[in-house]
């Protein structure tokens, strides 16, 4: 933990000087910024909007907007800084999704896609896996997008209700209703698949 | 075969919201009572946990390109960050940006139609008509035939239309100038009759000249509502509804 500490400590502070940099108009140094955390930001914006071309787009435009905004970086963590104007990026995505709707989603079984490396060394086990996470990449495209972001926000971010009340704009009973009612709309999308969940999923 | 309590009936939603850590009070009694009488229903929370679980887990798309901006990114993009947060500023009221916009552009148009009815439009007001006609329309709906105010167009409107000064020969200049909102279909609406010479310019219809007196404050109010109305109502639906109700 504690070097886990001095790591986080360590990242934050290379974050920091990138930042400054940045500031003064370097923008080799922001571009060292998106290096580190476009995965990241990536893996974030396309959950919030499933389809490969808009979150693209979202995650180009939150690039943007952070280098637009480094003067209203007050300190803090740039990870979650960053992460908040994705997270603003991909909200306004899903806006524009409703009035143009969007690529049909890919196909899962498309390579491309990329189950996180799990620490499953048999192969049985890892090919469970991967069409779990593929069922629930499946599953959570196809809640509604105020479903979606909440549980995305919460249960893959980390961020609590009250944050994500603040970030949406919505009431706090809002958001958990938006929770419980996308987790049982999984529920029923993974009816098929139920058998991947249970047994050594809890 | 043993009987079985009816499932179907029983409240998903509370044990979803048990299965999340989020039910207190007298819910909390009954949805332990549900989980300790249906089976279906512990199953259901045992599901949900493990879906919550596993959600960090779910696949993603690889990345399919380098996010790294270019100078031209940065130089020529515009800022489209405005818009957005200007929609957040407005909080609750962005729910409310459509119907008031509506509301206000039905009321003003109404005003319009009972200042037309009534009479109650002036030979300015009827210019100034034209105006906002052609400046939606791109193409007012007055001609030369339909408008005598005795008022030529302003310089700046005469200077927004070229091609409609081109049109108009020989424009006197009367000092009561039509609105500066006027395009190029308003400047040639608003043609003189005459021209410099005071010889009649054309097969004008004889139509009693008006003064050039200022519209009523009912056609003003009114026209202000629409405006008022259609900006909110393309604001609301730009927008759209960040702030919904609860599922």
């Amino acid at each position: 933990v504690e070097y886990a500490g001095r790591v986080e400590d360590a990242a934050q502070h290379r974050d920091l000087g990138l930042v400054e940099r940045a500031r003064a108009g370097d923008l080799d140094a922001f571009n060292e910024l998106v290096l580190l955390h476009q995965d990241h930001l990536w893996a974030l914006v396309v959950r919030l909007v499933p389809d490969p071309d808009q979150a693209s787009d979202a995650v180009q435009e939150a690039f943007l907007n952070a280098y637009r905004n480094l003067r209203s970086f007050r300190g803090g963590s740039v990870r979650s800084w960053l992460g908040r104007i994705a997270i603003n990026a991909a909200m306004d995505a899903q806006r524009f999704r409703k009035r143009r709707p969007a690529q049909p989603y890919p196909e899962l079984e498309d390579d491309t896609w990329q189950p996180p490396a799990g620490p499953e060394a048999d192969p049985e086990r890892s090919a469970m896996a991967a069409e779990r996470s593929r069922a629930l990449a499946e599953a959570l495209a196809n809640i509604t997008d105020d479903q979606r972001t909440a549980i995305v926000l919460f249960d893959v971010e980390g961020y609590d209700y009250h944050e994500i009340a603040e970030l949406t704009g919505v009431s706090l009973g809002t958001v958990k209703s938006r929770i419980h009612r996308g987790r049982l709309a999984m529920r029923g999308l993974l009816e098929d698949h139920i058998g991947l969940f249970r047994g050594d999923a809890g | 075969m043993t009987e079985r309590p009816d499932h179907t009936s029983h409240d998903r939603l509370l044990i979803a919201a048990y299965a999340a850590g989020d039910v207190t009070g007298p819910d909390l009694a009954r949805a332990e009572a549900l989980l300790g009488s249906c089976h279906e229903c512990a199953e259901l929370r045992a599901d949900l946990a493990a879906i919550a679980q596993a959600t960090p887990a779910a696949a993603v798309p690889r990345r399919p390109r380098d996010f790294r901006l270019r100078p031209a990114d940065v130089e020529s993009a515009p800022s489209r960050g405005l818009v957005s947060r200007f929609g957040r500023s407005l909080g609750s009221f962005r729910r409310s940006l459509v119907p008031v916009g509506a509301g206000l552009a039905t009321i003003g148009i109404a005003g319009l139609l009972l200042a037309g009815t009534t009479g109650l439009f002036g030979g300015s007001s009827a210019a100034i008509l034209s105006t906002v006609g052609s400046s939606v329309g791109g193409n007012g709906y007055g001609s030369s035939r339909d408008v005598d105010t005795g008022g030529g167009p302003s310089p700046a409107a005469a200077a927004s239309a070229p091609e409609a000064s081109a049109m108009a020969p020989e424009v006197p200049d009367t000092g009561a100038g039509a609105s500066p909102l006027a395009g190029g279909g308003a400047a040639q609406s608003l043609l003189p009759a005459k021209g410099t010479d005071g010889q009649e310019a054309g097969p004008v219809p004889a139509r009693p000249s008006t003064p050039a007196a200022g519209p009523s404050p009912l056609v003003l109010g009114a026209i202000g509502l629409v405006l008022v109305g259609a900006v909110l109502l393309g604001l609301g639906l730009s927008l759209g509804n960040r702030a919904s109700p609860p599922d």
